[in-house]
C-alpha cells in the first residue's frame, strides 16, 4: 500500500514538473515568442479593428506571436488585479485613465518614456497615460459624445439646421414641441447622462483648466459647475424633458434604440453609436458639438478618452510587449483603430478620420473648439458613481438648490492625488 | 458499516484540502487584508481597526445597509408568502402540477444579464408592458416611473427577483406537500378541516422543514443582493438601489480599496452568519416544537 502511495505521489510531481516546464514563459530556445495581451476591445460586439492590426503584427514580427485575450469591460478589472497581483497578468495590458492611474502606484506598469510616439502625444491628452512625468501607457481613443440630431424631425418643425447655442437650443426644443414632435431624449436609468449632459454643457460653459486644478485645490464644484445645472435646470423645469421619466430610460439599450426608430429629435450619446445609428436610422442625422454657449458663440464638444496600452512591468516579454505598442501607435495602424472606433486622434502625427455624419464635430475639434471631459482628470477613482447620485436626483427634483447638489460633490469626490 | 481512524483521515482528506485551499485560506487572507490600506489584492500597511471605524461612519455603507435590510424582509416575505400560496394551489390541482412546476422553475434558470435587461425594457417609460397593461385598464395617473423613482426603484428590483425565485421556493414547499402522509389530509378533511383552517393545523406545521430551508435560502440570498443593482441601476437613482454588495464591488474593484471592500466583505459575512444562524436556530427549535 505505502509503495502504491510513493508511486502516486511520484507521478503527480512528475506531471506537476511537466506541466511547470510548458508554461515557463511562452518563449523557447528558437526566439519565438507568444506575447500575451489582455483588452476590453478587440471582441464581442467592439472589435475595433484590432484582430486584424493583432495579424499584421505577426506579419511584421513573424517570430512574436499575439496571443489576445478579450475579457468584457465590466469584468475587465477582476480579471486583471488579481493576476497582476499573482505576477500572472498579460504582457501588454488595455488601459484607461483610472487603470493606469491605479496600477501604476502598484508598480505594475512599465515606463514607456523613451518610447518616440510619446513626442507625438497630443499635450491636452498625454497627461492620462502620464504620472510624475513619466509616460506608463499610449492613450489611444479621444471619443467626441455630443448631440445626435434626427434632421427629419427637425425639418418637419420647421427647425432649418442644428441649433449652435443654448438660446437657439431651447427655441428649437419649443418649436418642436409647437409642432407636436417630439424633443430631446436624456435616458440618465443608472446616471451616466445626466454626467454627460453636465459635462457637455461644461465644455461650453466652465474655464478648461478647471479638471486639471481640482485636484491641486485651486477648483471645485460649487459654484464653478452653477451654470451647468442652473441650464439643465431650465430645460427640467421648462416642460422640455421630464426628468423622472428620463431617470426610468435605460440609455444604452432602450434609449438607442428608441432614437434609432426616428422616435426624438436629439439625444446625447458617445460617437461609438455612429455605426449603430448608420446601420439601423432610417432617417437623416447628424452628430454635433452641444450647443451649451450664449447667443452669437460657437458650441464646444466634449471627448472621452478611452482606452490605451501600457506593458506590464512583471512580463516576461518586455521588449516584445513594447513593440506591440508601437505598432498601435504608428500612424496606419492608429488610423485603422480610430476609424473603427469613431475616435479623435491622439496623436500630432495621425490625422482624426472622416466621419462623414459628424463632420459639425471634426470641424469644430480641428478648430480646437473642444475639451477633454473635465471629470477624466480627477483621480478619486469612483467619480461617476458620486456623480451619477447627484445627476439622477437633480433629474429628479430640480427645484432642489444648485448649490447644495455640487457642495454634496465637492464633499464625496475628494482631492486626490 | 463505519470507517474509523486513518482510513476515515485519508477519505476525508482531499474534500478537507480543498476547503481549505478555496475557502479558509482566502478567508484568512480576506480577514488579514481588511486590517491594511492596500489599494490590491495584496501589499498594503497595517492600519489596525481603521477600515472597520470608517466602514460604522461611512453613510454609503449605511445607506446601503439599511437598503439591503428593507429589501430582505420584502423579498422574504413575499417570496414565501406567494410560494406556500402557489404549492397549496398546486398540490390540489395533480393534473397540472407536473407541467407547471417545470415552467415555474425556468426563471430561476435565466442569466441575471438577460433577465436585468429584460426587465430593463418590461419597466421601461417608453412603451414597456407594464406602463401599456396599465394604459389600457385606464390607470395610466398611477404608473411611477419604475426604477427611476427613488421611492420605487428598490421594490422594482425586488419584485423582478420574487419572479425569478418563486417558483423555486414553492418548489421546496411542494416537494414538502406530496411527503406529507395523504391519511393524515383526508383525516383532516374528514374532520371538517379545509381551506385556511386545515392550512393552519395541519400543513403549516408538517410544512416546518421546507420553511426552515427556503427562509434560509432566501435570507442569505437577499443580503448578498448583487448582479440586478448591478447591472440595472448601478445604484441609483441617488443611492435608492445601493446594496452591501455593491458598495464592496465598487470600492473593490472600481474604487480600487480592496482592504476597504475586503473590510465591507469581512462585515457582511459575519452579518450574514448571525442572521443565518439565528434565524436556523430559531427555525430548527420550532420545527421540533411542532413535531
Amino acid at each position: 500500500m505505502r509503495n502504491k502511495l510513493i508511486l502516486a505521489a511520484a507521478a503527480v510531481s512528475a506531471v506537476a514538473l511537466a506541466l511547470a516546464g510548458c508554461s515557463s514563459g511562452g518563449g523557447s530556445s528558437d526566439g519565438k515568442v507568444t506575447l500575451t495581451v489582455v483588452g476590453f476591445e478587440g471582441g464581442g460586439t467592439e472589435l475595433a479593428d484590432i484582430p486584424q492590426i493583432n495579424a499584421d503584427f505577426h506579419k511584421k514580427y513573424p517570430n512574436i506571436t499575439v496571443d489576445y485575450k478579450y475579457v468584457a469591460n465590466g469584468e475587465y478589472d477582476q480579471y486583471n488585479n488579481t493576476r497582476l497581483a499573482a505576477g500572472t497578468a498579460a504582457d501588454v495590458l488595455m488601459t484607461n485613465a483610472t487603470r493606469v492611474q491605479q496600477w501604476q502606484k502598484q508598480g505594475y506598469l512599465a515606463d514607456l518614456s523613451d518610447q518616440s510616439w510619446v513626442k507625438q502625444l497630443i499635450p491636452n491628452v498625454a497627461p492620462f497615460g502620464a504620472i510624475g512625468g513619466k509616460t506608463y501607457a499610449f492613450t489611444q481613443q479621444n471619443i467626441p459624445i455630443g448631440l445626435y440630431a434626427n434632421l427629419d424631425i427637425l425639418k418637419k418643425a420647421g427647425i432649418a439646421q442644428v441649433p449652435q447655442t443654448w438660446p437657439d437650443f431651447l427655441d428649437a426644443l419649443q418649436k418642436l414641441k409647437a409642432a407636436g414632435q417630439p424633443g430631446l431624449l436624456l435616458a440618465d436609468q443608472g446616471g451616466w447622462t445626466s454626467e454627460q449632459l453636465s459635462l457637455a454643457l461644461a465644455a461650453n460653459l466652465v474655464d478648461d483648466k478647471w479638471g486639471q486644478g481640482y485636484d491641486e485645490g485651486k477648483t471645485n464644484w460649487n459654484p464653478s459647475f452653477a451654470p451647468v445645472f442652473d441650464h439643465i435646470k431650465q430645460l427640467l423645469t421648462s416642460g422640455d424633458v421630464d426628468g423622472k421619466l428620463m431617470n426610468g430610460i435605460e440609455p444604452f439599450n432602450t434609449g438607442n434604440a428608441d432614437f434609432a426608430a426616428g422616435k426624438w429629435a436629439f439625444t446625447i450619446m458617445g460617437a461609438w453609436e455612429l455605426q449603430n445609428f448608420q446601420q439601423n436610422a432610417k432617417f437623416d442625422f447628424s452628430l454635433n458639438p452641444f450647443p451649451g454657449g450664449d447667443a452669437g458663440s460657437s458650441p464646444y464638444g466634449v471627448t472621452f478618452v478611452g482606452s490605451g496600452w501600457g506593458v506590464n512591468a512583471a512580463g516576461q516579454h518586455t521588449d516584445a510587449a513594447k513593440k506591440y505598442v508601437a505598432f498601435m501607435a504608428d500612424p496606419a495602424n492608429d488610423s485603422r483603430y480610430l476609424a473603427a472606433e469613431n475616435s479623435f486622434t491622439t496623436l500630432k502625427n495621425v490625422p482624426s478620420p472622416t466621419m462623414s455624419k459628424a463632420s459639425a464635430y471634426v470641424d469644430a475639434f480641428n478648430a480646437g473648439h473642444s475639451q477633454v471631459s473635465p471629470i477624466e482628470y480627477l483621480h478619486f477613482p469612483t467619480y461617476e458613481q458620486e456623480f451619477w447620485k447627484v445627476g439622477t436626483s437633480l433629474f429628479n427634483d430640480p427645484s432642489q438648490s444648485t448649490s447644495t447638489l455640487l457642495k454634496q460633490l465637492d464633499q464625496t469626490i475628494p482631492k486626490t492625488k | 458499516m463505519q470507517i474509523r481512524g486513518r482510513s476515515a483521515m485519508v477519505l476525508i482528506a482531499p474534500a478537507a484540502l480543498i476547503f481549505a485551499v478555496f475557502v479558509i485560506y482566502p478567508l484568512i487572507r480576506g480577514v488579514q487584508l481588511s486590517f491594511t490600506d492596500a489599494i490590491g489584492p495584496s501589499g498594503g500597511n497595517f492600519v489596525g481597526l481603521k477600515n472597520y471605524l470608517h466602514a460604522l461612519s461611512d453613510p454609503t455603507v449605511l445607506h446601503a445597509l439599511g437598503n439591503t435590510i428593507v429589501y430582505t424582509i420584502v423579498v422574504v416575505v413575499v417570496q414565501n408568502g406567494l410560494a406556500l400560496l402557489v404549492a397549496f394551489w398546486l398540490f390540489k390541482l395533480e393534473r397540472v402540477r407536473n407541467f407547471v412546476r417545470a415552467g415555474l422553475l425556468l426563471p430561476a434558470m435565466m442569466a441575471f444579464v438577460a433577465v436585468g435587461y429584460l426587465w430593463s425594457y418590461m419597466y421601461s417609460p417608453l412603451g414597456g408592458p407594464i406602463d401599456e397593461v396599465m394604459d389600457a385598464l385606464g390607470l395610466h395617473a398611477l404608473e411611477p416611473i419604475w426604477l427611476g423613482d427613488p421611492h420605487t426603484a428598490l421594490m422594482s428590483i425586488a419584485a423582478i427577483y420574487i419572479w425569478m425565485f418563486l417558483g423555486y421556493t414553492a418548489t421546496i414547499y411542494l416537494a414538502n406537500y406530496m411527503a406529507i402522509d395523504p391519511a393524515l389530509i383526508e383525516a383532516a378533511n374528514l374532520d371538517g378541516a379545509a381551506g385556511w383552517r386545515r392550512f393552519w393545523s395541519i400543513d403549516w406545521r408538517l410544512l416546518a422543514p421546507s420553511f426552515t430551508i427556503n427562509i434560509t435560502l432566501s435570507v442569505i440570498g437577499s443580503l448578498r443582493v448583487f448582479d440586478l443593482p448591478f447591472i440595472m441601476t448601478q445604484g441609483a437613482p441617488e443611492d435608492a438601489t445601493q446594496t452591501l454588495s455593491l458598495v464592496i464591488y465598487n470600492n473593490s474593484f472600481a474604487n480600487y480599496q480592496f482592504a476597504y471592500g475586503t473590510t465591507l466583505a469581512v462585515l457582511l459575512l459575519i452579518l450574514t452568519i448571525v442572521v443565518g444562524v439565528t434565524q436556523a436556530t430559531l427555525l430548527r427549535r420550532r420545527e421540533a416544537d411542532l413535531a
